[in-house]
């Protein structure tokens, strides 16, 4: 069987492609806002005058402490990545709450922490949970070894 | 039209939920207590025996271990596991012919288990576990979800590794 396509049906095919055309597709945006050097800021601290494993340990244990399960973890890195189950309240959705934090040394005698938080498909951009994240840290370096935070920022 | 108080605070809690909860990442003051039942020292002995122990143990338990960071002192462990009841279908059925409704009932558990051991001489092991359930319906079970406080679960967890390290002392 053969099908012929009237003057009307090839319009038809010619209107479906044009429209398909329009339809948005995902982009792969890597472009860097301006408040994401703000929100860096309010991601990272520095310690003085303590070693990077002792910081490193500091904040795996404050990630145990605040009910994170710590899913990967290396030291030569200095990379830990974190998880906690999030229960919706108030109607809120549940969700993932995945941490990733970057330990490094940024001289002789400071220590960069750097922390990511993403719940579900949303990153934390709100500056309150990373004051208190870094409070936290700050409270164990102070009890187990005595250390002094630092500054805020890189 | 009178709009009566109820509803008033009906949407306003709606809307409340709209916006989301804030995200807390501040220490709570169990922190102390939980730190206590979660920790056990296993003092005098060395950092790689403790950490092949803690490996050797979540095995034991049925654990697949993930990741170990020696240089860290790190071990992270899961496990997955079907635990839905023999009766359930039975009770599913009465259910059924009661309300007219399936009712959905929990099948599969995941644990998660991280320990972290010290450098420090006194070698503290400190875990954290969160549990996620699933019903048979596929859907995660939320209010059964999240951190695993049960006093219990840990003592195992120490108690597997103390066995785990006499063996090796035996070998």
């Amino acid at each position: 069987m053969t099908m012929k396509l009237t003057l009307m049906d090839s319009g038809w095919v010619l209107v479906a492609v044009l429209l398909g055309g329009c339809v948005a597709q995902p982009s792969v945006s890597l472009e860097m806002e301006d408040s994401a050097v703000q929100v860096r800021s309010y991601q990272s601290r520095t310690y003085e005058g303590v070693a990077v494993t002792t910081v490193m340990h500091a904040v795996v244990s404050t990630l145990q402490d605040l009910g994170f399960v710590i899913r990967m973890g290396d030291a030569r890195l200095g990379l830990v990545s974190a998880s906690r189950f999030e229960k919706g309240r108030l109607g809120a959705a549940h969700g993932e709450l995945l941490v990733t934090a970057t330990v490094r040394e940024i001289s002789p005698e400071h220590v960069e922490v750097r922390v990511n938080a993403r719940l579900g498909m949303q990153p934390v951009e709100d500056p309150e949970p990373y004051r208190d994240f870094f409070a936290a840290v700050s409270q164990a370096l102070f009890l187990e070894h005595g250390a002094v935070p630092a500054k805020a920022g890189g | 039209m009178t709009i009566s108080r109820m509803h008033v605070i009906g949407v306003a809690l709606l809307l409340g939920g709209c916006s989301g909860a804030p995200l807390d990442l501040s220490l709570d003051e169990q922190v102390a207590e939980r730190r206590a039942v979660q920790t056990r020292s296993f003092a005098g002995r060395d950092r790689i025996e403790v950490i092949i122990a803690a490996s050797g143990a979540l095995r034991d338990l049925g654990f697949i271990v993930e990741e170990i960071d020696d240089e860290l002192g790190l071990v992270s462990a899961v496990t997955e596991r079907n635990i839905s009841e023999p009766g359930n279908q039975l009770l599913q059925f009465g259910l059924l012919l009661l309300t007219g409704q399936l009712m959905a009932m929990p099948e599969r558990e995941e644990l998660w288990v991280s320990m972290l051991i010290s450098e420090s001489p006194q070698r503290d092991v400190y875990i954290t576990c969160e549990r996620k359930i699933w019903n048979d319906d596929g859907l995660l079970v939320v209010e059964s979800s999240g951190r695993v406080e049960q006093a219990e679960f840990y003592q195992r967890l120490f108690d597997s590794m103390s066995t785990a390290l006499f063996v090796e002392d035996e070998l």
